[in-house]
């Protein structure tokens, strides 16, 4: 009997210490382990949010995505911005190189007149005597095919029109975020009412990064590269010239020296040969060699120069064609590559926003408040 | 007989220990629900735990004083029967109970870490065992009828000292805010500032405990490394930043309450004169 006593005794002993030890490990397991509370609170309170000095309430099955809902909207509002400057660049550029090809008939008809060849001899002929630097041939193809500082003025313009895309652009994305919150949330809520959320998210200046004016400083960044878009727009000519020069360099040296040389030595013959005719002539014979062999000189010049351009002139102006698309390649390049920059800059803000926003309001809802 | 007896010592012990693991319930349910609480509910619940180590108290501090009376006076003196302890030991015990619950609640409520609820878990058994083991120490040194009481007594004590010692080497490994380029007035406006609850008097402690520790990890960072050498600013650390002994003690404090609730017809002297 006693024995049996003993036994219920030890048995009932062993059932209290399972019973600790197992109670000992559920409290260890329910203070180390949060995700029990956050299943058993997930949804016990609305989510407070604030915007423009307005409140509004939110049910907790919906604030729990809002994390979700504005970094969607910034990666959505990023990559659109991103398309839609590329698209712009591209088509305003278009635009630009189609006026600037255009120009290209004009620029030959110049190349290939008489007054084009008279002037660039004489400039040549001052180059060589060290009193001009600038090569009359780049000069003349920037006032002719790029309008002198016009192309500036012209990118200037199209960053503008890119800036102002890129600025509604990101009113839109802050006016469409929070369309969709006053749409989940409904009539703004007053403080006093019943039922106040235990959690309250400020979201104003997160408004202010969608809209560009946050802290990624995306509309500064952007007028910034529009001043920058005069640096751009300053350098175009620049460029030119060095596509001028390099492709002067690499194709029309040669055979341009060769023209002139073959061209120079027909002139000559040809004014030799007028000259001839006037040897009857007697004391007037000097007068007479001087008129017939410029007149002959001239005529040989303007044949040669007809022969040249029948020949040349749908060379010269594919050989510019071609300049003028490197030129709009760099150009588009390194505007894209400026708006990239400041788009993935703004990115970056809104994202960094989000987050800053939204953690305190998650540790809120798993948790106690942050201390 | 003495199998028997020791049998039915581990029971009541297994049993305190079951007892015991209610408040680490209580407290981490606490934990999880004390910023949704209201005014009123913080009110209610400050003034419900008071009293429940008022109760824990009050009697514990009767006991102590029936041993000194059985030492100093005569039984049949009436002073033995107007100094046993009365409604104004009650009162008192209340006044020492009120802070100490409310630092008990506002420490819970900031809890960010798991090492203080996991500590006062922990902490269960040790208490029993503690007991058990100065309960057996005593036997043959104090008053039977008085034993159990003083077992309890210097077991606290010994508790207090170990779990403030595990807590301050838990808290050691803890990273804290990096306070470098605030004044100290900015560091503990900064920590106050972010604390929330729904009722504003839980609110405005949490602050002034917030504030309290901003303090402690300026001082931390921004003083003891200057002043002291490394092997004594482990212990300054120690003390700074270690949970405070009142909320240890607090915590306690429920614990001793309860087994005084649970054995309180066994360890009352009633009205046995001798």
């Amino acid at each position: 009997m006693n024995t049996q006593v003993q036994r219920r005794g030890i048995a009932g002993n062993a059932a209290r210490v399972l019973g600790v030890v197992l109670g000992l490990a559920l409290l260890t397991v329910l203070v180390i382990d949060q995700r029990p509370w956050d299943r058993l609170f997930a949804t016990d309170s609305a989510v407070g949010i604030v915007i423009q000095g307005q409140r509004f309430q939110l049910p907790a099955e919906q604030s729990a995505d809002l994390e979700g809902r504005a970094a969607r909207h910034a990666d959505r509002g990023a990559a659109e911005a991103s398309d839609a400057a590329a698209r712009l660049v591209a088509s305003e550029l278009d635009d630009l190189f189609e006026r600037l090809s255009a120009r290209l008939p004009a620029y030959a008809d110049w190349y290939f007149s008489l007054r084009g060849e008279y002037t660039r001899l004489s400039l040549l002929i001052l180059r060589w005597g060290g009193l001009a630097t600038a090569d009359p041939v780049v000069d003349k193809a920037v006032e002719l095919i790029l309008g002198g500082e016009e192309l500036a003025g012209e990118v200037s313009a199209i960053e503008g029109r890119v800036e102002g895309l890129l600025t509604a652009r990101a009113r839109e994305l802050r006016t469409a975020w929070l369309q969709e919150l006053l749409l989940m949330a409904g009539e703004p809520k007053p403080a006093s009412e019943p039922g106040e959320p235990s959690a309250v998210v400020l979201l104003d200046d997160l408004a202010e990064e969608f809209g560009g004016h946050g802290s990624s400083e995306f509309l500064t960044r952007l007028s910034a590269s529009s001043a920058g878009a005069a640096s751009v727009g300053a350098a175009g000519p620049l460029v030119a010239r060095l596509a001028l020069r390099s492709s002067a360099a690499a194709a029309g040296s040669g055979s341009l020296a060769l023209k002139g040389a073959g061209r120079g030595a027909a002139k000559a013959g040809g004014a030799g040969a007028g000259a001839l005719g006037c040897a009857a002539a007697g004391p007037a014979a000097w007068a007479c060699a001087l008129a017939v062999g410029g007149a002959a000189w001239v005529a040989t010049d303007w044949a040669l120069l007809s022969a040249d351009e029948w020949r040349n002139r749908d060379a010269l102006i594919a050989d510019w064609e071609e300049r003028l698309a490197l030129l709009r390649a760099e150009l588009e390049a390194t505007l894209l590559d400026q708006y990239g920059q400041a788009i993935d800059a703004w990115h970056r803000g809104m994202h960094l926003e989000v987050e800053r926003t939204f953690s305190p309001l998650d540790s809120v809802r798993a948790a106690p408040p942050e201390r | 007989m003495a199998t028997a007896s020791g049998a039915r010592q581990t029971r009541l012990a297994l049993n305190d220990m079951l007892w015991l693991l209610a408040v680490p319930v209580f407290l981490i349910v606490l934990s999880r629900i004390a910023v949704q609480l209201t005014d009123t509910a913080v009110v209610v619940l400050v003034l419900g735990l008071a009293l429940f180590m008022t109760a824990g108290i009050w009697l514990r501090l009767v006991l102590r004083r029936r041993i000194f009376l059985a030492g100093a006076l005569r039984v049949e003196s009436p002073w033995y029967r107007r100094l046993r302890g009365g409604p104004l030991m009650a009162l008192m015990a209340l006044g020492g109970a009120v802070p100490l619950a409310a630092i008990l609640v506002v420490a819970v409520a900031r809890v960010d870490a798991p090492h203080l609820l996991l500590g006062m878990v922990l902490n269960v058994p040790v208490l029993v065992l503690l007991r058990e083991f100065w309960s057996r120490r005593l036997a043959s040194h104090a008053v039977p009828r008085f034993r159990a009481m003083l077992a309890l007594r210097l077991a606290l004590a010994l508790n207090l000292g170990l779990l403030f010692l595990a807590l301050a080497t838990a808290a050691l490994f803890r990273t804290y805010p990096e306070l470098a380029g605030l004044t100290l007035t900015e560091a503990m406006l900064s920590e106050a500032g972010r604390q929330e609850a729904a009722s504003g008097l839980l609110q405005a402690l949490m602050q002034l405990a917030a504030a309290k520790d901003a303090m402690a990890w300026w001082l931390g960072q921004q003083v003891l490394p200057g002043l002291i050498e490394p092997g004594l600013q482990i212990v300054g650390w120690m003390v700074l930043v270690a949970t405070d002994v009142l909320v240890v003690w607090s915590y306690l404090m429920i614990c001793a309450s309860v087994l005084t609730l649970l054995h309180w017809r066994e360890w009352h002297p009633g009205g046995h004169r001798q």
